[in-house]
């Protein structure tokens, strides 16, 4: 049998298993070279254990240490207490100076040179308003179909989409721009954007000005003029067919340019996103600069609400099939019919939710069916409806207040919108308010 | 954000107490060194041998562990750490040259003491912190920055060292043995304790 010589220390020493340890001991039972190590070691452990000091230094010694050690914790350390905070600030601004030296080498440039490219370029007052006009009305939609919580943002662009159109070209579009500057907070972006309409509208845009039917047939840009005038009239077909063939053909770059947009536009209310997608894709690359290259990422993010909504609508109409419908079916098929401009089938989806359904959904069709109303022309029962955001809060008062007084407007009636607006609207909202009280809804002036 | 602490009393656990002392908690701190004042005292006065030194140990351990409460990293043993900081104070002001004391003759617990001036301070940590601390060999290891294999190995030594010193000075205390040369060479240097650096 082999040595455990060294186990014999672990074992003297209670260091091994119980199962090592029954081997080791009967190991030196046996073992005589093994015994008398053993015995040697337990010798020294006895040695050893007889060997006591004292527990403590004495209970002074204890007090005068803790105190010791307390002024230590308290005490300010340079690398704990200076230098650490100071590194923050320092990897702060680091962190800020190469944010800057980025922005002035690269996004810096790019900039300048969007703003000159814009600052050299014309503009018509009456294409600015329209597109204006488009631009407002997509995002609108968008909001509304997100659910906006910011009824402030959403009361702004409604109004700003519904300013009464006798005034000046001139004054209209400044009161535009003035309520656009309103949502500058939540929308910083946008309003790059309305800076860019503002220099930046281009020839083809003045081709909106002569009506198609005065231009004679074989004439440049004729073709143009019928695909521009069928968009009007929401003839989408048409306009999609027409547009082609501007693209296919155009008379002029800036043609082109305006026929692709509008082809993108046209592609995507009709369902075509993947079309749309690869076109408004393609504008920042191929016009970039140009109004319609930034405008592009914005309709295209338009675009890829609507492509979510048919997704979500297929799953909900599959709900609908097995009766398991709630308020949230109805309303998403509601925004998916508004995204589209069909205005009486998400009318419908919305009535049923707020007929049929409580909670937050039932506000947001309230806010939305208000405004297809609008949208459709029936301002009373848009009046009726915004007379009922009184009962939901503050936000929504306002939201329907400002509602209610642009459909009086609508309807003539100056006195009634001026009421209107209450004491809330105007505390919450100044700016607006002077605009529409001061500038349209003041008795004396027709429009 | 501030961070939330858990509560603080006698029975918290030592990674309670060490997130109080990161947050300058000094009442965690008297818990510390209530916990652990035997052992401190005890492994000082063990490994210096000199009551005065001893003291000065402790004092400066603990402080260092207030200043450097910030290396302790969760999820180690909070002994192991304590005895690390212990150990580094204990060497620094460990009498340099060799041993110098003459062999004690008493009784048993005297005579090992005396055995102990024979051995080198890292043998000396070891035999102390495994017989009078229980820590495990993993754990010394841990404290000395060795590997738990040449713990082992050199407990061993230690032992056999300690066990060849007790035998010499238990024969020397009864006049057995004429090992006189080497003890009169050792007589001749100036006592440890003068020479020594603690303040």
């Amino acid at each position: 049998m082999a040595c455990f010589e060294d186990q014999i220390l672990e074992y003297a020493t209670g260091n091994l298993s119980e199962q090592e340890a029954d081997r080791v001991r009967g190991h030196i039972k046996y073992c005589p070279k093994c015994h008398s190590y053993y015995l040697g070691l337990l010798k020294i452990e006895a040695d050893l254990i007889a060997w006591n000091v004292r527990d403590s230094f004495g209970d002074d010694f204890d007090k005068e240490l803790i105190v010791a050690c307390e002024e230590r914790l308290e005490a300010k350390e340079f690398i704990h207490d200076i230098l650490k905070p100071l590194l923050k600030y320092f990897y702060l601004a680091l962190g800020i100076l190469a944010f800057c030296a980025l922005y002035r080498y690269t996004l810096f440039n790019e900039t300048a040179a969007v703003f000159s490219r814009i600052g050299s370029s014309r503009i018509s007052l009456e294409t600015e308003a329209k597109d204006l006009e488009l631009y407002l009305e997509q995002r609108l939609i968008g909001e509304l179909g997100e659910e906006n919580p910011n009824l402030c943002t959403l009361a702004t662009l409604e109004m700003a989409l519904n300013l009464p159109s006798g005034e000046p070209a001139e004054q209209r579009i400044a009161d535009l721009k003035y309520l656009l500057n309103e949502t500058a907070d939540a929308a910083r972006k946008r309003f790059f954007l309305f800076n860019a309409l503002d220099g930046a509208f281009l020839a083809a845009e003045d081709m909106f000005k002569p009506k198609a039917a005065a231009v004679p047939a074989g004439k440049p840009g004729k073709q143009f003029l019928l695909a521009a005038e069928a968009l009007e009239n929401k003839e989408w077909d048409k306009a999609a067919e027409l547009f082609k063939a501007v693209t296919i053909n155009p008379s002029s770059a800036e043609e082109a340019k305006s026929a692709t947009f509008r082809l993108a536009f046209v592609l995507d209310i009709t369902g075509d996103y993947a079309g749309a997608d690869r076109l408004y894709a393609l504008l920042p690359d191929k016009y970039q600069g140009s109004v319609e290259g930034l405008l592009a990422p914005e309709m295209r993010k338009f675009a890829q609400a609507r492509r979510r909504y048919s997704e979500l609508v297929e799953i909900e109409a599959a709900r609908i099939k097995k009766r398991k419908e709630n308020a949230a079916t109805y309303y998403i098929i509601g925004n998916e019919r508004m995204l589209h401009f069909d205005l009486d089938a998400a009318a419908d989806a919305y009535t049923r939710v707020i007929l049929k359904f409580y909670g937050k959904n039932k506000r947001h069709s309230k806010i939305n069916l208000a405004w297809c109303f609008m949208r459709k022309g029936d301002y009373k029962s848009a009046i009726d409806l915004y007379g009922s955001f009184r009962l939901i809060n503050l936000d929504h008062r306002i939201y329907g207040d400002f509602g209610k007084s642009l459909a009086y407007a609508r309807l003539g009636d100056t006195d009634r919108a001026t009421a209107a607006l209450s004491w809330e609207a105007k505390r919450e909202f100044p700016g607006a308010y002077k605009v529409l009280a001061e500038n349209y809804f003041r008795p004396q002036r027709s429009y | 954000m501030e961070k939330r602490l858990p509560d603080l009393n006698k029975q918290s656990p030592d990674t309670a107490l060490l997130l109080h002392i990161q947050d300058r908690n000094p009442f965690a701190f008297e818990l510390l060194y209530e916990r652990y004042r035997k052992h401190a005292a005890a492994f000082a006065q063990r490994m210096l041998r000199d009551d005065s030194k001893a003291a000065s140990a402790v004092k400066e351990a603990m402080l260092r562990a207030a200043a450097k409460r910030d290396s302790y990293r969760f999820g180690s043993s909070v002994l192991t750490w304590l005895f690390r900081i212990f150990y580094h104070v204990c060497l620094e002001r460990f009498p340099r040259g060799k041993a110098s004391r003459k062999p004690e003759a008493g009784n048993s617990g005297e005579v090992a003491a005396g055995a102990f001036d024979r051995l080198d301070p890292e043998h000396r940590a070891m035999v102390i912190m495994q017989k009078y601390h229980s820590l495990s060999y993993n754990n010394i290891a841990d404290v000395l920055g060795r590997k738990p294999s040449w713990v082992k190995w050199q407990m061993k030594i230690a032992y056999d060292l300690l066990g060849v010193e007790l035998q010499r000075t238990g024969n020397s205390a009864a006049g057995k043995t004429d090992k006189a040369a080497p003890r009169k060479k050792m007589a001749k240097r100036p006592p440890a304790a003068k020479m020594g650096g603690g303040n």
